[in-house]
């Protein structure tokens, strides 16, 4: 999962007006989590497949099918996750005063 | 999509069927070890699913004619054609072979069902992921 872009800055007003101008090249929050889940689904499949193989007998190294395996139940749990916080945002955001 | 109607389910249920069945015919090789002219049967682990996805079906043209039990799974039995020593009594049951295959047959299914488990928590975890926001 592809998470650079997320990294500590430090408080600084001209460090602010350099990320700010930064943020417009770079990918919005939006797009960082589509490509997220993209690639969350990528395991899943993989991971799928690899199950699918072990059935029917093409593959004999279950090691790899549960490597597969636990790298997508990650990431997912790790996607949800993050789908909380976000919703946990909005609904902090909601219930501010005005 | 329907909802658990994932594919990789059906692969799971019937690579266990024949998990099941493989164990039953490994049972019956050991029971009959000292049968005489019993001859040892196998359902190969490799390439299982190739075959019973085919769906292979005894053509019935005539009612009485015999169903195929245990879901048609059946013809995965085959005769074991690599033991061609056999013992006096014409019984070719090797039992340490047997006892391999069946250490082998425990670990796929082990394996197998530990993936189903997998499958069903993580539908499991999405379902329940919004409960503590």
């Amino acid at each position: 999962m592809d998470i650079k872009d997320i990294t500590l800055k430090p408080i600084d007003s001209s460090e602010i007006k350099k990320s700010e101008t930064k943020k417009a090249e770079g990918d919005s929050f939006a797009e960082i989590l589509k490509k997220s889940l993209d690639e969350v689904n990528k395991l899943q499949n993989r991971a799928d497949e690899s199950i699918k193989d072990i059935a029917a007998g093409k593959m004999d190294n279950i090691q790899d099918a549960v490597m597969a395996i636990e790298k997508a139940d990650i990431s997912l749990k790790l996607l949800t996750e993050i789908r909380n916080k976000a919703i946990e945002a909005y609904k902090e955001v909601m219930r501010m005063q005005v | 999509m329907a909802f658990l109607g994932d594919s990789t389910f059906t692969y799971l249920k019937k690579a266990l069927d024949i998990a099941v069945l493989r164990q039953d015919v490994i049972a019956s090789n050991i029971a009959n070890a000292d049968t005489p002219n019993y001859k040892a049967k196998h359902i190969p682990f490799k390439d299982v699913l190739d075959i019973a996805d085919s769906e292979l079906k005894l053509k019935k043209t005539d009612p009485k004619h015999i169903d195929d039990s245990s879901g048609g799974m059946d013809y995965l039995i085959k005769p074991d054609k690599n033991d061609y020593i056999t013992k006096n009594d014409k019984n070719n049951v090797k039992l340490d072979k047997e006892l391999t295959d069946l250490a082998k047959n425990t670990l796929l299914v082990n394996a197998l069902t530990a993936f189903e488990k997998y499958k069903f928590n993580e539908y499991r975890d999405v379902i329940s992921a919004s409960k503590n926001i």
